[in-house]
């Protein structure tokens, strides 16, 4: 039994040994793996690379977003490990967050250290970074000023709207109050001058019961022909309206003759069909009637109408050579029909 | 060239590591939405065509969504059921006196659970509570909790060769390598840009594992270099439901997926599908390599049908 549990681990384990110093001399840093005792210092199967600073400064930008703010921790940390960013670098990231301007200090020693190490990393990572390494410091300022003048942005847009109407309700509240007093000035100003030397100083009281009540007088003339202006609109309104009833029964009507007259020229053409095709010559004159059909009023084309049918009812054979080629079976037909004189009225009624 | 007919559909299939010709079912009745489960164990006929036999089953109370065979006992088998135990059985016991434990442990689904081939004594189970859970069968309670992902874990595999060292595939897009020796993970591996359903390790390069993912890919990556996929296999119409590294042959995988087929890969070939059999009539969920006769492959599905063939040749016989 235990023979044959260990024979299937065999072949993989002999497969794997020369992958093993393949393995080894790529990597310096790994411990012997072929032995089973679990002191080896560094596995292979554990993020050897550096941390990489464009990728924590990236986390820390992302991190420092109000919205990000909001959504649990969780959240964020598996955002930022499905972009690729190894433990040790979101840790390094949300050590750093709290401090949002993240100083040049520590994280020069960092770079000199990954100037080494980032040409050993896949050009895939480096392309994801948008900005190159060394404007990476003073370039996390500037977003973070960026996102304060937005912020300050939208605030200043709502602040300026406030005071614009409030400065809107102030200008009216000041100009009613000082137009009402130089109104009434102009008032008094103007019955005094009518009350030449009747007492300027009793006649003050009395001219502002007055002018109270010219105001109200003209307040009320107003209304009433505002109430004039808008009853005078409603009729006029009305009367629109009555006259695009009519205007549309009218059209109704018209539209109504103009589908009968279009039946019936259906039917007479379905009558009249071939001896159109045997009078090619009168084909223009006979549509150019049809145009003329529909302006006029529908009525008095129908007599007219009757007779064109009638006139082309009695067919002559003068227009073989203009007609069509695929007319020819047709006229051969015709031909054969018309041989049988009379017959051929009576076909071409029916059809 | 054998074929048998389960009553639940399929979702598993594993050859046993004692005998060659034992390979264990795993099915769940309703496509695994609800309803009961049951383990089939059958036996492989000595003709190359014909039904499989079965030797014994085991009905659980809801579906069964993965089995591994015990390393150190030839008749242990562990189900990972979807009513989140995990249940111990044993084919030489009848099944009343079946199962010999149940693990309680996890608070969803149970979706994939592996025993260690190297130590023989543990295992680990996938749940789609996002915990990964480390078991041991003398112990009543699980060794060690693993929490990290952020979604539904759906698969776990041992490394072949570090017998502390496995990898588990998520929901939340990344496979995580974990040590037990460590407090957490020790490599987070952002494989794809959707669900990742099944990793599985190279059996020849302890370094090497596959991913397969809902975006219809499988890739492949070495873990010492793991931004960039040594390969990516593009070939499936739907998502990739497994993938299995054979035992035999380093560079060849084989895969199942929704698209009903089973494909066989070269990963290191330029143009790298290998074999293409749709002999399922439905989602195609599990496959396995037998690891004691070269190029012996299983299927099953969602059809609920089991097919037992030889690589290169047809499934459903001549």
């Amino acid at each position: 039994m235990a023979a044959e549990s260990s024979s299937p681990a065999n072949p993989p384990a002999a497969g794997g040994t020369p992958q093993n110093s393949a393995a080894e001399a790529v990597q310096p840093a790994n411990g012997d793996k072929q032995d089973a005792a679990p002191q080896n210092p560094k596995s292979v199967f554990v993020n050897s690379e550096p941390i990489r600073e464009d990728q924590v400064q990236n986390a820390i930008k992302f991190l420092s977003h109000p919205k990000v703010r909001d959504s649990p921790v969780f959240h964020r940390r598996n955002f930022l490990e499905k972009k690729g960013l190894t433990k040790e670098e979101i840790d390094e990231a949300f050590r750093r967050v709290p401090d949002p301007s993240p100083s040049a200090q520590p994280t020069a020693t960092n770079q000199a250290g990954q100037g080494v190490t980032t040409s050993t990393i896949q050009p895939a990572a480096v392309a994801q970074t948008p900005l190159p390494m060394t404007t990476v410091p003073s370039g996390g300022s500037p977003s973070m000023v960026a996102l304060a003048r937005s912020r300050f942005h939208w605030y200043h847009a709502v602040f300026a709207v406030g005071l614009l109407t409030a400065s809107g309700v102030g200008t009216a509240i000041w100009v009613k109050k000082s137009m009402i007093p130089r109104l009434k000035s102009w008032i008094r100003w103007v019955v005094l001058e009518e009350k030449h030397g009747d007492g300027d100083i009793t006649n003050i009281k009395p001219s502002v019961a007055e002018e109270a009540a010219a105001a109200a007088k003209s307040a009320a003339a107003a209304a009433t022909d505002v109430a004039k202006a808008s009853q005078e609109m409603m009729i006029s309104r009305r009367e629109e309206k009555v006259n695009m009833e009519k205007f549309m029964d009218l059209l109704q009507m018209q539209v109504t003759e103009i589908r009968s007259m279009g039946n019936a020229i259906q039917q007479l053409e379905g009558r009249s069909d071939k001896i159109e095709r045997t009078h090619r010559v009168e084909h223009g004159g006979y549509n150019g009637s049809i145009a003329n059909l529909k302006p006029t009023y529908p009525m008095g084309n129908k007599p007219e109408i009757d007779s064109r049918s009638a006139r082309s009812s009695s067919p002559p054979t003068s227009a073989d050579q203009s007609a069509p080629p695929y007319l020819n079976s047709y006229m051969e037909i015709m031909a054969m029909v018309r041989f049988k004189g009379e017959r051929t009225s009576k076909h071409q009624r029916y059809e | 060239m054998n074929v048998s007919k389960t009553p639940f559909n399929g979702y598993s299939v594993k050859f046993s590591p004692f005998y060659e010709d034992r390979l264990a079912v795993a099915t769940a009745q309703n496509f695994g939405i609800i309803g009961n489960g049951r383990v089939h164990v059958f036996s492989l006929p000595p003709t190359p065509t014909g039904a499989l036999t079965e030797i014994i089953s085991f009905d659980t109370a809801d579906g069964v969504y993965d089995l591994a065979w015990s390393e150190s006992h030839d008749s242990l088998l562990i189900a990972a059921v979807a009513d989140g135990s995990v249940k111990l059985f044993d084919t030489n016991l009848p099944p009343p006196q079946n199962p010999l434990r149940s693990f309680q442990e996890h608070t969803r689904e149970v979706h994939g659970v592996d025993y260690n081939p190297t130590r023989r004594d543990s295992f680990v189970t996938a749940s789609w509570d996002d915990t990964v859970k480390l078991w041991s069968l003398d112990r009543p309670a699980s060794i060690r909790t693993f929490k990290e992902h952020a979604y539904c874990v759906y698969s776990v595999a041992w490394n072949p060769r570090h017998a502390d060292v496995f990898a588990s595939a998520s929901g939340d897009c990344t496979v995580r390598v974990w040590d037990v020796r460590e407090p957490g993970s020790t490599m987070i591996i952002p494989g794809h840009e959707a669900e990742i359903l099944y990793c599985d390790w190279n059996k020849y390069d302890e370094c090497l594992i596959a991913t397969s993912s809902v975006d219809k890919s499988i890739r492949v990556w070495d873990v010492r270099n793991y931004r960039v996929p040594i390969a990516s296999l593009n070939g499936h119409g739907f998502a990739v439901r497994k993938v299995k590294f054979s035992p035999h042959h380093r560079n060849l995988m084989m895969s199942c997926s929704y698209d009903m087929t089973v494909c066989m890969w070269d990963f290191m070939v330029e143009d790298s599908l290998v074999g293409r059999y749709d002999h399922h009539s439905e989602f195609a969920i599990g496959v396995d390599f037998n690891v004691l006769v070269e190029g012996l492959v299983a299927s099953t599905g969602w059809d609920q049908m089991v097919f037992v063939w030889q690589h290169g040749t047809e499934p459903r016989g001549p």
